[in-house]
């Protein structure tokens, strides 16, 4: 049988800030974006949307910029999701020259 | 607001001045591409000498259809005299060294490209000049 005072003790984890959850927070965001979907959408469509995803606040602005300035005035030490409304967002094709999955298509 | 032709590859560009969380500001080169959506994309290796802190994800959609995450970056960007923040994204390649500026960086301004004499130069919209 084991004796009880041989037992080491679990040590107590330090007290670190959280690192960002990325996938949770698309996850959660887009899970908030359908719900507000109808309201914004096709009125806001080419906009931007940000969401703070613990709260549901959602900010649009006219450019990814404006819409994160006005999250960021209430939300200033959050990460929050970043939506263009009603369109998907691709990525720039001098990015996209470096990255595999985009094969060339440009 | 004058930018350049670089000689290298023939590229529209303009040297911006960015600023992240550490007091020190650094320039970069930064190609000038109006099919950016968006105001800014930095290289990692730029993000991180100036400690740019982590502000939004997003998602963005690949040309296969799969899509990945996409993070931004707060950043202070100096521009003809004057400083605005953006919200970088990131380019994960760590061999990238070149930002991409976008339409949205210059927004207030009216791009002249004269490809002939390979002269770029941006001046303030009329709009801009009465306020």
């Amino acid at each position: 049988m084991e004796n009880e005072e041989q037992k080491q003790p679990i040590s107590k984890s330090p007290d670190v800030p959280d690192v960002p959850d990325v996938k949770g927070i698309i996850k959660k965001g887009l899970e908030i974006y359908d719900k507000i979907k109808e309201k914004i959408e096709p009125a806001e469509n080419g906009k931007y949307v940000v969401i703070e995803t613990e709260s549901e606040k959602y900010f649009i602005g006219n450019t990814r910029d404006e819409a994160t300035g006005k999250a960021k005035d209430e939300f200033p030490d959050k990460v929050l999701f970043i939506k263009r409304i009603g369109q998907i967002e691709k990525i720039s094709r001098h990015v996209a020259l470096d990255h595999p999955n985009y094969a060339g298509l440009f | 607001m004058l930018g350049y032709f670089d000689q290298k590859d023939g590229n529209p560009k303009i040297v911006i001045s960015i600023k992240g969380t550490r007091r020190i500001s650094k320039q970069i080169p930064a190609l000038f591409d109006t099919g950016h959506t968006g105001s800014l994309s930095l290289p990692i290796i730029d993000l991180v000498e100036i400690g740019a802190k982590l502000s939004g994800i997003g998602q963005v959609t690949l040309a296969d259809g799969n899509t990945k995450p996409q993070l931004y970056f707060s950043v202070k960007v100096m521009i003809d005299n004057i400083e605005k923040e953006v919200e970088a994204a990131l380019i994960e390649n760590p061999e990238a060294k070149e930002a991409i500026a976008g339409l949205e960086l210059f927004a207030p301004y009216l791009a002249i490209i004269d490809f002939n004499n390979k002269i770029l130069r941006f001046v303030k919209s009329k709009d801009e000049k009465t306020k």
